[in-house]
């Protein structure tokens, strides 16, 4: 399977996959890379990395960046401990009931615009509103927190249930007999045997997370929302209403480097626990 | 068989012979191409609104202020009716003229021999009708909802949500046809009504059946485009868009032009009647507005001619001359973010020579900054506001041609104020734009009813004494004193703040200051009709459902009982004459405020275009003739008050004023930054207080200078 | 016993608290000013603003082709970077990622560009094309496919040289499930569609999806527009349910 001209063939295959990449995501994201070195759009002079600077110190990239790396860690560390716990609770049920794993699924394709209605009525009323604009972080961006872990928890379980009830029963049943019970089983038997799977859903669900600006912005209705929501999509956005490209392009590379950085990070790690190499 | 073949051979014949008839009714005389001349009627009417013709030829003509005249063919005055002060659309039904009363909203009819006003129909739900048809046994009312709120659509369709209503004279029964995207009606002499629509992405020409309520499309007359009225005959279809009025044959789908340039409003603005086309607008390339009804007689070879002419045929034939047609040259494509009727793209082509292209610009900022960002070769000039994103941008990043190369351009720099001078130099050192308008909301006064009410005139200085002044004010119904745009007016007041206080440009701005607090609480707690407890009838509009309390609406037109309005100069220089009026300057929030807010357009070129040298070249002709490129407006942008001699009444002691306001001006700019409305909903609310509300604003001014 | 049924009840209150937010809009969107059960605001959807129709069907366009041209095109993407041993394989594979995380903004102005000098900008296939070949496709493939053993792969290789038959007899059967679990994530997603919208097709209202309209729509007319908007989503979702959970089940590390 792996000799030449087999590899060729499927190269062949991939190339209106490919050509449509490059043309789409790859090419116009070079350019805006080229468009992060130089001054503006319409004089093109290289600055080199004066923009980087700029960027950098300016305290509101800063707020944005640290939010949403604030909310991409909670947001996914509280996604996934609601999923692994629906999760577990569901496997204990019995199998009629099993039909309930949709009613956590269906958020998950739902349009944002016809959610974001309800979610108003819900979170934008008198209220909650007073609440918020006194309460703490917290309070303010909750709707946010509330909407993500709605949405996405439906794959999550779906993925984790069918992990949990594919374990292996008789090492389970081995740790019983040995004497090992709840929390305990659950720390040193049960975890790492879902371990890749929870890998798995943690990716998924940390790109998930930087999804969440749609519903952000159709929520709080405006280009400057509470200092705990202002994410960095939310500073590309006000560059790109304020012709400043180059700004936005550079919030995208350093954006895309930390992603780069930090999903690398979870790949080593995760390759560290699995024996299997093929993620 | 032979038999057979017979038989069908003549049945052939009988059916292909009675195809061939036709089944037009006999139009009274065939329209043969009419040729013009005027006669000069002996009473000249002040301003035209409306008219309909009786089947006799005898011409009912509306003024504004509600005057009905009514005028022989031959142009003598026949008589005057008085008590139609509310009609704003006429039509002659069955011997009797029926009419609007914009005030009771209700048709109503006047009978012509002993001048008794009978009421016809209940109230009308719609704020404008257009115009009135009489087709058949009924009435029909061509009615907007709202008059300021229309869309643009493609293929230049302007929506103004039109609605048809069908109006039985004899039982008043009002029916709303439903029918939906109608731009023009025209009741023709077969008794039968018509009306030009956009549907289904095409313009077409439609009968409405009387008896059955049904339409039928009759002829697609997409090529045409946009009109604003039209008469259909006999397969003719006379048609006016906003440069010309056009013969086209439909049988044969020959055209010809019959007036060029004459702009025809919709609302009875053209008929026909035994043989004649009447029709009534305005010449878009002569000095005066001139209104005009003709009426051509082919059998009489004259027409009557009912306006205010300036007869000076000196200065008329002067500027003959001095616009006589240049060659084609080519064209220019403009990008606007407004109907192109308010452009006179025709007297540009008749100096230069070059014909404009209109490109509808998107009111939604994001598409028309990636637009230009991008670099769109299509679009040549630009027309834009300083005060917008837009400018903003594309002056700091410098997308625009230079214009310095132009001695006509610097020339005319130099007869414009300092403070536009200014505005049209970029930081560079370039000039960057060519300013089209200026215009500016003052207060207007009679001087009279201001002594009447024993008002001092140093009360409408200070925001303070204002406010205080409009609490004063009658409220019986027979006197007004108005804001015209309160959203406007609260507006404007940040304006002032903003340029006295805030410098966006260094990044100093700071809105928690006792004044603006104060000013923010002023404005949004009540006294702007937008608050849900608008608690100073000052500032709600008349179309309120307190109608009455202040003013009567016919109060607002009728100079003898207008104490004092906000509302902007060119509404009144156009509109009407500054006789009698005195103007002042918008009231100031404190004495640091030392200039007028004024607004301005301009135009600029677009560094992507093909065609900078023709786009140059357009420019320097608007130059020559700048106050007849847009329309309804004002342009008050120089120096020397003799350039305005031509245009506006500069002997008039309002004029005085205007100019005086106008030299002092300052341009709003505020580089983009407006303040939230939510924030302002919030507040009205009740969700954020006073405080927080400012508080909020001062954190989106920071963000927004320093992200 | 007990804890069984305690742990029932808890987890169909969850349940139906993430239901509930659907069944509201329903509701809502039987409601009319106040009066409790009545279809007008149907009406008003259908009859009195009868071109909303039309932007439905524009949706359903965008989100059918784009899922049928993303499945497609994905596919021996998806393949190669499973299965096939490359030089710079995993690097590619990361760029694939970061891309497909990287906000739209990002890439706008050059994409706009991009469409505009090829003469797509407010034309149907500005809104599809960028879609079409999202990275997304390829990185769920690429795990669907790294599951199927080696082996099998192998003993097909020594049957036939042809990929095209290798793919499409061997490895397609293996992915019905998840194929299925794609189109209908893809659907949903391009369902969504909005940003592009707003910016590509600026000038050509005619050809905006509903979701784009939705915003627009007058206050009481919202919750009607909303369920219809989110019925054909309902659908495939009670079509599909089963199979994408089967699918997502499928998957072995």
């Amino acid at each position: 399977m792996n000799n030449k001209r087999f590899k060729l063939k499927v190269f062949a295959l991939c190339i209106p996959g490919l050509a449509g990449f490059i043309m789409f995501f790859l090419w116009p994201f070079g350019k805006s890379l080229w468009y992060s070195f130089i001054d503006d759009v319409f004089h093109k002079n290289f600055v080199w990395f004066d923009n980087y600077r700029m960027v950098l110190g300016n305290r509101y990239f800063r707020l944005a960046l640290r939010n949403t790396l604030i909310f991409s860690f909670v947001g996914v560390g509280l996604l996934l401990i609601v999923s692994l716990a629906l999760s577990m609770g569901l496997v204990r049920l019995d199998r009629r009931y099993h039909f309930m794993k949709s009613a956590f699924f269906l958020p998950m394709l739902l349009p944002t615009v016809s959610v974001i209605f309800a979610w108003r009525l819900v979170f934008d009323n008198d209220v909650y509103f007073a609440w918020m604009k006194d309460g703490g972080p917290l309070l303010q961006t909750l709707p946010i927190y509330v909407l993500y872990i709605w949405k996405n928890s439906g794959v999550n379980i779906i993925l984790l249930t069918a992990a949990l009830s594919q374990l292996p029963g008789e090492i389970i049943e081995a740790a019983e007999l040995d004497g090992v019970r709840g929390l305990k089983l659950f720390r040193y038997v049960t975890m790492p045997l879902i371990t890749p799977v929870m890998f798995f859903v943690g990716i998924l669900s940390f790109v998930n997370s930087l999804k969440i600006f749609k519903e952000s912005y159709l929520f709080y209705g405006t280009n400057y929302p509470l200092d705990a929501a202002y994410n960095i999509q939310y500073y590309m956005n006000n560059h790109f209403l304020k012709f400043n490209y180059h700004n936005l392009a550079c919030a995208s590379a350093i954006a895309a480097i930390i992603l780069a950085i930090i999903i690398s990070l979870i790949y080593k790690i995760q390759n560290k626990f699995t024996e299997d190499v093929s993620i | 068989m032979r038999r057979y073949m017979l038989y069908g051979l003549l049945l052939i014949i009988i059916l292909l012979a009675g195809c061939s008839t036709s089944d037009k009714k006999d139009a009274e005389g065939d329209v043969k191409l009419p040729s013009f001349q005027k006669i000069t009627v002996s009473n000249p009417a002040s301003e035209v609104v409306t008219f309909t013709v009786s089947p006799d030829g005898n011409l009912y003509i509306l003024e504004a202020g509600g005057l009905l005249t009514v005028y022989k063919n031959d142009g003598t005055l026949m008589h005057e009716y008085e008590n139609t002060s509310d009609f704003i659309a006429v039509c002659w039904h069955d011997g009797m003229v029926y009419a609007y009363d914009a005030v009771k909203q209700q048709i109503v009819a006047l009978d012509t021999k002993d001048g008794s006003i009978k009421k016809i129909t209940d109230e009308l739900k719609a704020e404008e009708i257009l115009k009135l048809a009489s087709a058949g046994e009924y009435i029909y009312a061509l009615a907007v909802p709202e008059v300021h709120n229309y869309e643009l659509g493609p293929n230049g369709y302007i929506n103004f949500g039109e609605i048809l209503y069908r109006i039985n004279p004899k039982t008043g029964e009002v029916i709303d046809t439903n029918e939906t995207n109608i731009i023009a009606i025209y009741a023709a002499s077969d008794g039968k009504l018509y009306y030009y629509a956009y549907r289904d992405d095409a313009y077409a020409l439609y009968t409405f059946g009387t008896k059955d309520g049904k339409s039928a499309k009759l002829y697609n007359l997409d090529d045409i485009g946009y009109i604003t009225a039209f008469v259909y005959e006999n397969d003719y279809f006379i048609y006016s868009d906003h440069e010309k009025v056009v013969m086209l044959n439909l049988s044969d789908n020959t055209e010809k032009v019959i007036e060029e340039p004459i702009l025809i409003l919709c609302g009875n603005d053209m008929t026909f009647l035994k043989g004649n086309i009447i029709y009534f607008g305005y010449y878009t390339d002569k000095p005066n507005a001139i209104n005009s009804v003709y009426i051509e007689d082919i059998n009489r070879n004259s027409h009557a001619d009912i306006s205010d002419i300036d007869n000076d045929d000196k200065k008329n034939k002067e500027y003959k001359e001095f616009i006589e047609a240049a060659e084609e040259k080519g064209s220019v494509a403009v990008s606007i973010p407004f109907s192109k009727v308010y452009i006179n793209s025709s007297i540009v082509k008749r100096i230069s020579g070059i014909k404009t292209v209109f490109i509808s610009q998107n009111i939604d900022n994001q598409a028309v900054l990636t637009e230009i960002m991008a670099g769109n070769p299509d679009v040549d000039i630009y027309i834009t506001t300083p005060a917008s994103y837009l400018a903003e941008g594309v002056l700091s990043k410098g997308i625009y041609v230079s214009l310095n190369n132009s001695e006509i351009i610097k020339n005319y720099k130099d007869k414009c104020f300092d403070y536009i001078a200014d505005a049209m130099t970029a930081p560079s050192g370039d000039i960057w734009m060519l300013p089209l308008q200026l215009d500016s909301y003052v207060i207007w006064y009679i001087p009279e009813n201001i002594e009447k009410f024993d008002i001092d005139l140093e009360e409408f200085r200070y925001l303070d004494d204002f406010l205080k002044l409009s609490e004063r004010m009658p409220r019986t119904g027979n006197y007004a004193a108005y804001v015209e745009t309160p959203y406007l007016f609260a507006r404007s007041l940040e304006d002032q703040y903003d340029m006295t206080y805030n410098n966006f440009k260094e990044k100093k701005v700071n809105y928690e200051t006792p004044l603006f607090r104060d000013l923010f609480d002023k404005m949004w707690s009540g006294w702007i009709m937008y608050s849900p407890n608008s608690r100073h009838p000052l500032f709600r509009s008349s179309h309120d459902d307190y109608k009455g309390e202040l003013m009567e609406e016919s109060a607002r037109f009728d100079k003898t009982r207008v104490i004092y309005k906000y509302d902007s100069i060119g509404e009144q220089l156009n509109m009407s004459s500054l006789d009698g009026w005195r103007v002042l300057p918008m009231p100031r929030l404190n004495s640091d405020v030392k200039k007028n807010s004024v607004n301005i357009s301009c135009a600029f070129i677009n560094p992507h275009s093909k065609n900078k040298e023709l786009a140059l070249e357009y420019l320097e002709a608007i130059t020559k003739v700048p106050f007849d490129y847009w329309s309804y407006t004002c342009v008050l942008l120089f120096k020397d008050k003799e350039m305005y001699a031509d245009r506006y009444d500069i002997t008039q002691p309002a004029f005085e004023d205007i100019y005086n306001i106008v030299k002092d001006g300052m341009i709003n700019s505020r580089c983009g930054f407006y303040i939230n409305g939510n924030i302002i909903d919030d507040y009205q609310n009740g969700r954020l207080t006073l405080d927080e509300a400012i508080a909020l604003i001062q954190r989106e001014a920071e963000m927004w200078l320093n992200e | 016993m007990k804890k069984r049924l305690l742990l029932l009840i808890i987890l169909t209150i969850l349940a139906a608290a993430y239901v509930f937010p659907v069944v509201l809009t329903i509701v809502n969107s039987l409601r009319y000013s106040g009066s409790a059960f009545t279809l007008r605001q149907y009406g008003e959807f259908f009859f009195t603003n009868h071109t909303a129709m039309l932007y439905f069907w524009n949706s359903a366009l965008y989100a059918g082709a784009i899922t049928a041209v993303s499945i497609i095109v994905s596919f021996p993407l998806g393949f190669l970077f499973a299965k096939v041993r490359f030089r710079g394989r995993d690097a590619l594979f990361f760029v694939f990622v970061v891309v497909m995380l990287l906000p739209f903004q990002a890439t706008l102005l050059p994409n706009y560009i991009q469409l505009r000098d090829m003469k797509l900008l407010n034309t149907p296939l500005a809104l599809m094309l960028p879609m079409m070949f999202t990275p997304f496709a390829v990185f769920l493939y690429r795990q669907f496919i790294a599951a199927i053993p080696n082996e099998l792969l192998e003993y097909a290789t020594l049957e036939t040289s042809s990929v095209i038959k290798l793919l499409r007899h061997v490895v397609m059967p293996q992915l019905k499930a998840p194929i299925s679990a794609l189109a209908v994530l893809i659907f949903c997603e391009s369902w969504n569609m909005v940003e592009q919208a707003i910016i590509f097709a600026s000038e050509a209202p005619d050809i905006m999806p509903l979701s784009v309209v939705l915003t627009r729509l007058p206050e009481d007319v919202v919750f009607a527009g909303a369920t219809i908007y989110m019925y054909p989503v309902l659908v495939v979702f009670l079509l599909f349910r089963e199979t994408l959970q089967k699918a997502m089940e499928k998957f072995r590390w």
